[in-house]
């Protein structure tokens, strides 16, 4: 389910491919209206594999 | 090429190792621009090549290359091999005698078994370049030449002699492209050289090479994102056939009214319509132009070749 390639920048989820950079900041609410319906697992799955990469850094 | 004349060293020696490599016939051809813009020949630079080897890596580079320019471009297996050169031209004389003036032109001939017409296009756009072609044999040899000292150059195809024709099946055979043409009278067979297939790890014999992919007008098209159908020039006018598997990877976006690139978000292939993918960026400003292409660096992992399109922020 999930793939890192190797500048690890890259996530593959199910069938959609996240630049991890681009995810700072996303919320649950945001990354499910974005993605529901979209995204081959289920969307609560999905942002397990997300969630660690959304946390921004103070 | 003229040969020039050993006046003050002599002939060259006749005498061989005992056992030693030849060409075998040639499966495939590697169609490649002869020079690179920087005026140089495109061929391989042999210290690039780890312990004299020609590795998949080094490989890929070359045939996923995201310069087309420097690109190389193998042709599908060739059957019915015809490499040969024409009678040497001689000057004759009126006692029966005669002497040599120069070879005759090598030519080359190849059939690709289910050739067709987008196939066909593609190889008829090399005839008005200045090209080169490297041969891979039957052993899985790398045929070039060798004329500078490092290098492993093409072999320079005659300006204009390049053609590609359709040969449609009939009762008996199947369809058929034919490729043809003329190795550069500059060249001499006496430079030929290879790199041995004992030193070729990468996967040659058999490579393809890249597929076109076009786009159909971008779908969806938000402040956050568009959806785009991507497939191959391949298939029925109806039905073509649609360019799977590509990643985030494998595109870049660029805001060409604000001069900046996107970093995309995420790409999301359809598990339903093959080829659709959804794009979600960064919030753009209305009436902002994108282009999505190939990325500009590193190289083209899917092996396909993205021809470029717009996406215009509503």
């Amino acid at each position: 389910m999930m793939d890192l390639n190797l500048d690890n920048k890259m996530l593959k989820v199910g069938n959609t491919t996240f630049n991890t950079e681009s995810l700072k900041g996303w919320t649950k609410d945001e990354f499910k209206k974005a993605y529901k319906g979209k995204i081959s697992i289920d969307i609560d799955e999905a942002w397990k594999e997300v969630y660690k990469y959304t946390r921004v850094k103070k | 090429m003229a040969e020039l004349c050993a006046c003050n060293t002599g002939g060259g020696n006749t005498g061989r190792p005992s056992c030693f490599p030849v060409f075998d016939v040639t499966k495939q051809a590697i169609l490649v621009e002869y020079y690179k813009s920087d005026g140089s020949i495109n061929g391989i630079d042999l210290s690039l090549l780890t312990g004299g080897v020609l590795n998949q890596t080094f490989l890929n580079e070359r045939i996923k290359d995201v310069n087309p320019k420097l690109r190389w471009y193998p042709t599908p297996e060739l059957k019915n091999i015809v490499d040969e050169r024409a009678e040497d031209i001689v000057e004759s004389f009126e006692d029966t005698s005669s002497v040599f003036i120069q070879e005759g032109a090598r030519s080359f001939e190849g059939l690709i078994i289910k050739g067709d017409p987008i196939l066909l296009g593609n190889l008829k756009s090399w005839r008005c370049l200045g090209m080169g072609v490297f041969f891979i044999d039957k052993a899985g040899n790398l045929i070039g030449k060798q004329t500078r000292a490092g290098y492993l150059d093409p072999i320079r195809v005659q300006d204009e002699s390049f053609s590609a024709s359709l040969i449609k099946g009939t009762d008996t055979t199947k369809q058929k492209a034919s490729v043809k043409f003329i190795v550069s009278q500059l060249e001499s067979d006496a430079n030929l050289m290879m790199i041995e297939a004992t030193k070729v790890t990468a996967n040659l014999l058999g490579v393809g090479g890249l597929v076109d992919v076009v786009s159909e007008t971008p779908t969806n098209v938000t402040t956050t994102g568009f959806d785009v159908q991507l497939d191959t020039t391949f298939g029925g006018v109806t039905s073509p056939i649609s360019a799977d598997g590509m990643a985030i990877g494998d595109f870049r976006v660029y805001n060409q009214t604000t001069s900046s690139v996107i970093t995309v978000t995420s790409v999301t292939e359809s598990t339903v319509t093959g080829g659709l993918y959804t794009f979600v960026i960064p919030a753009q400003t209305s009436s902002d132009v994108l282009i999505v292409s190939n990325p500009i660096t590193g190289f083209l992992a899917k092996s396909y070749d993205l021809a470029q399109f717009t996406v215009t922020i509503p």
